[in-house]
């Protein structure tokens, strides 16, 4: 996945805040597949690549802060314009719940500028965030918080490394996690159910300009790019 | 492990008791214990779950054409034993730290890891990959059907009625394995939209065109598209 050229600086001229908090999160998953990704004992990394690593050198956990983020991402994803196609689909969609330390706070094209970074990183092509993640892994960040890409206004959060989930039924901020460095409690909250349709107009799909991106560079005086994102 | 090589019998067999391992694994031990259990039940009740899973394993591992030589048999056995350490001490029986269901975890990865492979194995055998899709898309009209294999209407009712498959062979082994991969992801009438639809990470491109200008070429950015498909990725 690479419509924006790859060769934006990824290192920062200031290190990103790192954040301790909380997050409700949410995440979609084929129904045949636990909710978080681990796969212990398989010869590398298998997860195929994705904007913060890539397959065959680490794992990460992609959660957005709202469901529609979430399903924004299979939207996105499968390429999924017509309602017709939508309705098809069955997901799982999961709630994590995250309690971390060291999230670098990349939540807003903002934050992005004020370190040195091009906001482009956040949702143009994966090889500048690779490298950032990589950079962000360096300096001991746990994962890191930054703008959707599919669904504008909507924050993802993504924590590196393996996760196995514990499924709960009750209040899965009231679990106290034994090791955070191995588990996430999650909750179902959808089973095998079709994709929002109104994502099939409103997510950013690959091609399509990314306008709350655009916004900002425009509110900073940055020209437009002819193309995506 | 030469999975392919295996009868087909075989293969269902160790399916069979991939998916009993698993079985064990989902049955999840402590997560809703009783609260009258007393600490010597407690400990008796894991103690022979966990000699049921073994004996899974073993069984399973037995019945691989390699063995204990077959590298994910020897996975299994490194985590069993990290499983039954942690068993042994966790002596309240409530693992507060997490360490056995973090162990049992780790086992059902590679168990579900099996069981996939196998199930691939067996679609690499052409006529089983017939029966494989037209079980799946049992509910799929013989036309949509002929446009994803890309043979005629008659030679999909000939492949129904169980003759061998002569032709498009390797197109039907790649459909096959595609749709092992999305088949909980989408309804039967999803899949073959899928193979139709121009996708973004396919340069716009759909499965079905790939696979016209070679199945050979689309092996590799087809299964990874279906396989990235597993969990959310952030796009």
């Amino acid at each position: 996945m690479s419509l924006t050229p790859v060769a934006v600086v990824a290192s920062w001229r200031a290190e990103p805040d790192a954040l301790r908090g909380e997050w409700v999160c949410f995440r979609q998953t084929s129904p045949e597949w636990p909710a978080l990704y681990h796969n212990a004992g398989a010869p590398s990394p298998d997860q195929e690549s994705g904007r913060w690593h890539r397959k065959g050198e680490s794992y990460a956990q992609y959660l957005a802060l709202a469901p529609l983020g979430a399903w924004a991402e299979c939207a996105r994803y499968y390429s999924l314009r017509s309602a017709r196609q939508a309705r098809e689909m069955k997901r799982n969609l999961w709630l994590v719940f995250v309690r971390e330390t060291r999230i670098a706070d990349l939540s807003t094209f903002d934050r992005y500028d004020a370190c040195g970074l091009d906001p482009v990183v956040a949702v143009g092509g994966h090889a500048a965030s690779q490298a950032l993640a990589d950079d962000l892994r360096a300096a001991g960040f746990r994962g890191v918080l930054s703008p959707s890409a599919a669904l504008p206004g909507v924050v993802n959060l993504t924590v590196f490394g393996e996760r196995y989930e514990r499924v709960l039924l009750t209040d899965v901020a009231a679990w106290p996690n034994p090791d955070v460095d191995a588990w996430l409690p999650v909750q179902t909250v959808v089973e095998s159910g079709p994709v929002p349709v109104s994502l099939c107009t409103e997510a950013v799909f690959l091609t399509k300009k990314h306008e709350s991106y655009r916004q900002w560079l425009v509110a900073n005086g940055r020209p437009l790019p002819a193309k995506a994102p | 492990m030469a999975t392919a090589l295996l009868d087909p019998d075989t293969r269902d067999s160790l399916r069979s008791q991939a998916g009993q391992v698993e079985d064990l694994l989902e049955w999840s031990v402590d997560q809703h214990p009783v609260a009258a259990e007393e600490l010597d039940e407690r400990l008796a009740r894991r103690r022979k779950w966990y000699l049921g899973l073994e004996d899974s394993v073993r069984d399973l591992v037995d019945a691989l054409p390699a063995g204990v030589e077959d590298f994910e048999a020897r996975q299994l056995f490194m985590f069993l034993t990290s499983l039954r350490r942690a068993l042994e001490a966790d002596t309240t029986a409530n693992d507060v730290d997490g360490a056995v269901q973090l162990a049992a975890a780790r086992v059902g990865d590679v168990a579900r890891r099996m069981a996939r492979r196998l199930e691939h194995a067996a679609l690499e055998d052409a006529d089983e990959a017939a029966g494989y899709v037209f079980e799946q898309l049992g509910s799929v009209g013989v036309s949509d059907l002929a446009r994803v294999l890309g043979v005629s209407t008659k030679t999909v009712g000939a492949w129904r009625s169980g003759k061998p498959v002569r032709q498009k062979a390797e197109r039907l082994k790649l459909v096959a394995q595609l749709v092992s991969y999305l088949r909980y992801s989408m309804t039967p009438t999803g899949l073959v939209m899928w193979f139709e639809n121009e996708a973004d990470l396919l340069g716009g491109r759909s499965p079905l065109g790939l696979m016209e200008d070679s199945v050979s070429g689309a092996w590799e950015p087809l299964v990874a598209y279906a396989r990235g498909g597993r969990g959310q990725l952030a796009g």
